[in-house]
């Protein structure tokens, strides 16, 4: 087999190569890290490899299935962990030159399930300063740079993630996404990313950015079906996150090929707010959204009442970010990133009144989606309203000659971190600068498995996975 | 039968009197009628009763017994609801004279569960402003009365609830819980009251935001075994409530006198912080936890170090009241409630950053009741620092003497409320005065079950149904 091969292989067949010993882990993560080393220098999308513990892990996970043990799930498949999550003794930066050199001394709880599910640890994955903007650079290690236009950004917070499994290095990344971090990079980078519904997979400990109950852990991959393989390891309570939802006893990978018989597939390309989207991400998510009816599906616009989100989620952003580097801004304030100085200095300002204001948009938001999943099963928009743009700024502020606030470009994700439900990037489309082009799967509260099960039945009938990106 | 025997029945053994004819549903619709009208004017528990609804209704569960239609859980049970959720067609005032004449134009979700159920409404019951103080007084109804003391309060702010289940005028009360307001006035009136899980009962629709987040909705009954049959009616996800628990697929019922084989139980006097416990209360806690050893369980002190959250929900309250009802005090000053005015002006000047301490300080709580829940199942606390105390105050100034901070004499509720974890309140024994005292049963994330199983094993071993309040 090719070396290129295994390295975009998908996880689930590792784990069964794996298993009957056609392949090592061992020789699987040796192919891999190879290409790491080729190919990182040039994307930056490892920050912290650890090539030491992988192969150790890789020893442990073939040595359970020579001694014929119970296998666990994902035995020997190499992942990656973002930077924003701690590994017990591997540094962990947040991004931050405030936590340049810590250490942490224990895993945070999705670390520990994956480990205890034979994952290999391959590194931690660049994110920008506590994740907070939608690209992927920071002072400590730099920009990670799209795969498929290196002039081009990776997205963000999750771009070490997004890239790192564009590039083949590894099947499986360990994202998070409080405003869309999981699904922009995933867009940009032309691979599968889920958040799952809020509270599905645990975060504790919940450093350093605890306020916003926004935020969730999930995976970016290449195939769909690893997402469920990986989502079925992490999810489940855990009593030190009060946001954790309680078992959900359904495997996702078992269910993941059951295509429901009729669904009502709603889409919107405004969501009731969005100003404007790129022409050929429109062109190419009204195209493929038509594509369900191929199965059966009934699919249709749907209008939503008028209603911006915006200033609630940047008012719950900035006071959190506000918050949390207060206490550092004497010692660390010129070694932040100034745009996040700027923000957190914006959230100090701001009058309680705006939190508040704040919750009742976010209600009356999360009222329009219940509406909306009365008469609809799965939501479809575009994740992003552009494609991946230059490296160097933080928000493209024109799309298609109309002028945008900064959060315009990513309209369409953070309201669902507002709402919580569980929402996917899929790749369904180029770009004429070969630019990847995502589509956004929104499911009902607690709905994960069904956001899956629509995703997989879109990849069966336009599948991405031959498209490579090319390095000279 | 004698007409109080009947009135005092438990809402399961009626249920089963009806399904078997011995009664109709009009029937004892009438009787529990007949006694509001004669008892209420006394203690003022209802606030706007709705006989003819109630009529109807029970009419209308008799109509179906004798047709052979399935029947709900609640059968044609004479039931309450806390004048917060809106009743259809049915003034809904919140307590404020700015809703003094608001006619509900659709029915809160658990009401529509209720019904649906089959319970027979016996009309609306009486509660504090918005449920801001925890004694029930407003300027529309005035005070609720303690049936136990008719110169006591009946704590708030499910103080009309508590009362009308105290005085036999009902079978099943619904109440609403956003800093102790089921489980003072259940402990006040001397009834078990269960603040569940927060989201395991949904919330909606509210009015503003005040108690995002906080509040909960549950039974105030006469049995332990009634609350399990009124949860499993109103329990259960609903997609209006972005917070809502997933499905449990368990009755509660079915499974109230199953008894955990080992139970760990701690209990605190204090909680780390709480300064006074009036003599009588602690005396009969102390009685009253060691009776729980009588099933093989272990009972030792806990210790906690926990810093007042008294200031994280006083910061909750401003912000949100003054920005509910900040804009209102101009007009309505003179018609709102003095306690509330100070309130919502205490919010001026509040920043966002006050608010994002506030959130952070939940979370450092948050993580000390899970610290304490990996080595305890049950924590056991007082319900509150004394017995009812006189009316025409909002609090008391002293306890046992001392003088004493404003929330101080329930320290044991509002912690329960910033970390969703499910509470009941539980009759342990009468004070010197002959009011009753009441035992915090509380339980770790999600086991609501445990809390009713730990309850129903206490109320075996030391009922008090037997104790009625007597009226002349």
């Amino acid at each position: 087999m090719k070396k290129e091969d295994i390295c975009f292989m998908s996880a689930h067949e590792m784990t069964k190569k794996i298993k009957t010993q056609e392949l090592t882990s061992q020789e699987i993560t040796e192919v891999i890290i190879e290409r790491i080393e080729k190919i990182n220098p040039i994307i930056n999308a490892y920050c912290t490899p650890t090539f030491d513990l992988a192969r150790e892990m890789a020893i442990e996970a073939d040595e359970i299935v020579k001694r014929n043990e119970i296998i666990p799930p994902l035995n020997g498949i190499p992942t990656s962990i973002k930077d924003l999550v701690p590994v017990k003794g591997v540094r962990t930066t947040f991004g931050s030159k405030i936590f340049e050199n810590y250490i942490p001394s224990e895993d945070s709880i999705v670390v520990k399930r994956l480990k205890d599910a034979g994952c290999v640890i391959l590194g931690k994955t660049n994110t920008p300063e506590f994740g907070f903007k939608g690209v992927t650079d920071n002072l400590i290690f730099g920009a990670t740079l799209n795969p498929w236009d290196l002039e081009k950004t990776s997205g963000g917070s999750s771009g070490g993630a997004a890239t790192s499994v564009a590039c083949g290095m590894g099947p499986l990344a360990q994202g998070s996404d409080g405003g869309g971090s999981i699904r922009h990079p995933a867009c940009f980078c032309g691979v599968y990313g889920l958040k799952p519904s809020f509270g599905r997979v645990p975060i504790y400990p919940r450093t350093p950015t605890p306020i916003a109950n926004l935020s969730v852990v999930g995976p970016i991959v290449r195939y769909v079906s690893d997402a469920a393989l990986m989502l079925d390891v992490m999810k489940g309570p855990f009593e030190g996150d009060r946001f954790s939802l309680p078992k959900d006893s359904t495997n996702y990978l078992d269910h993941i090929n059951e295509i429901p018989d009729k669904l009502k597939i709603g889409y919107s390309l405004d969501l009731g707010y969005a100003k404007v989207i790129n022409s050929e991400f429109e062109k190419a998510i009204i195209k493929s959204v038509h594509r369900f009816e191929s199965f059966g599906f009934n699919v249709e616009e749907v209008k939503f009442k008028e209603l911006d989100p915006s200033e609630a989620f940047s008012t719950l952003w900035l006071i959190n970010h506000g918050y949390d580097l207060e206490p550092y801004f004497e010692e660390w304030k010129d070694k932040l990133d100034p745009i996040l100085v700027i923000w957190a200095e914006a959230g100090l300002e701001l009058p309680a009144s705006r939190l508040p204001n704040a919750m009742k948009t976010r209600n009356e938001f999360y009222q329009n989606l219940f509406e909306t999943f009365r008469q609809y099963d799965i939501l479809i928009t575009p994740t992003t309203a552009v494609p991946a743009f230059e490296i160097g700024i933080a928000a493209p502020r024109n799309i298609d000659g109309v002028d945008v606030s900064p959060t315009g470009w990513q309209a369409f994700t953070f309201p669902f971190n507002l709402t919580g439900h569980p929402a996917a990037s899929i790749p369904c489309g180029w770009t004429n600068n070969n630019l990847p082009i995502g589509m956004q799967i929104i499911g009902k509260r607690f709905e994960d498995l069904l956001v899956l099960q629509v995703s997989k039945a879109f990849e069966d009938i336009a599948p991405w996975q031959d498209k490579k990106p090319i390095f000279n | 039968m004698n007409r109080e025997d009947i009135c005092f029945m438990s809402a399961l053994e009626m249920r089963e009197k009806i399904q078997t004819q011995e009664y109709t549903s009009e029937e004892i619709t009438e009787i529990i009628i007949e006694r509001i009208e004669k008892i209420n004017p006394t203690i003022n528990a209802f606030c706007t009763p709705t006989f003819d609804l109630a009529r109807e209704m029970a009419k209308k569960s008799d109509d179906k017994l004798k047709s052979g239609e399935k029947l709900g859980l609640l059968h044609g049970l004479p039931t309450s609801i806390k004048d917060q959720m809106p009743l259809k067609g049915i003034r809904t005032t919140y307590g404020s004279k700015l809703y003094e004449n608001n006619i509900a134009e659709v029915d809160d979700v658990c009401v529509g569960r209720l019904k649906n159920a089959g319970a027979v409404i016996l009309g609306k019951t009486n509660m504090s402003p918005f449920g801001f103080i925890a004694v029930t007084n407003n300027l529309i109804f005035g005070e609720t009365l303690n049936p136990w003391n008719l110169k006591r309060t009946s704590g708030g702010s499910s103080g009309g609830a508590a009362a009308s289940m105290a005085s036999g005028l009902g079978y099943l009360a619904l109440g609403a819980d956003g800093g102790g307001s089921i489980r003072t006035p259940a402990c006040f009136c001397g009834l078990y009251g269960i603040k569940p899980s927060f989201g395991r009962v949904p919330v909606y629709p509210i009015t503003g935001v005040s108690f995002d987040s906080l509040v909960h909705y549950g039974p105030i009954v006469r049995y332990v075994k009634d609350a399990a049959l009124m949860l499993d009616a109103i329990k259960g996800p609903h997609n209006a409530d972005q917070y809502t628990l997933p499905e449990e697929n368990i009755s509660y019922l079915e499974k109230v006198d199953e008894k955990p084989s080992h139970l760990k139980i701690g209990y605190s006097l204090d909680l780390g912080f709480a300064k006074v416990i009036d003599t009588d209360v602690k005396e009969r806690f102390l009685n009253s936890v060691k009776k729980f050893e009588e099933f093989g369980w272990s009972v030792e002190p806990a210790k906690f170090k926990i810093r007042n959250p008294e200031r994280i929900l006083l910061t909750y309250h401003s912000i949100l009241f003054n920005y509910d009802l900040g804009s209102k005090l101009k007009d309505w000053r003179d018609k709102m409630y003095p306690d509330l005015v100070k309130a919502v002006e205490a919010g001026v000047g509040a920043t966002g950053n006050d608010f994002a301490r506030s959130i952070a300080r939940r979370k450092v709580l948050f993580e000390k009741f899970h610290e304490y829940f990996k080595k305890y199942d049950i924590l056991l606390t007082p319900s509150t620092g004394l017995p009812a105390f006189e009316l025409g105050i909002s609090f008391p100034t002293k306890i046992d003497g001392k003088i004493v901070s404003p929330t101080a004499w329930m320290p044991f509720s509002a912690p329960f409320n910033l970390t969703g974890l499910p509470a009941a309140t539980i009759p342990c024994g009468m004070s010197s005065e002959g009011l009753p005292i009441g035992l915090q049963i509380v339980g770790n994330r999600f086991n609501d079950l445990t809390v009713l199983q730990v309850s129903k094993a206490f109320e075996e071993i030391a009922p008090w149904q037997d104790r009625r309040p007597k009226f002349d």
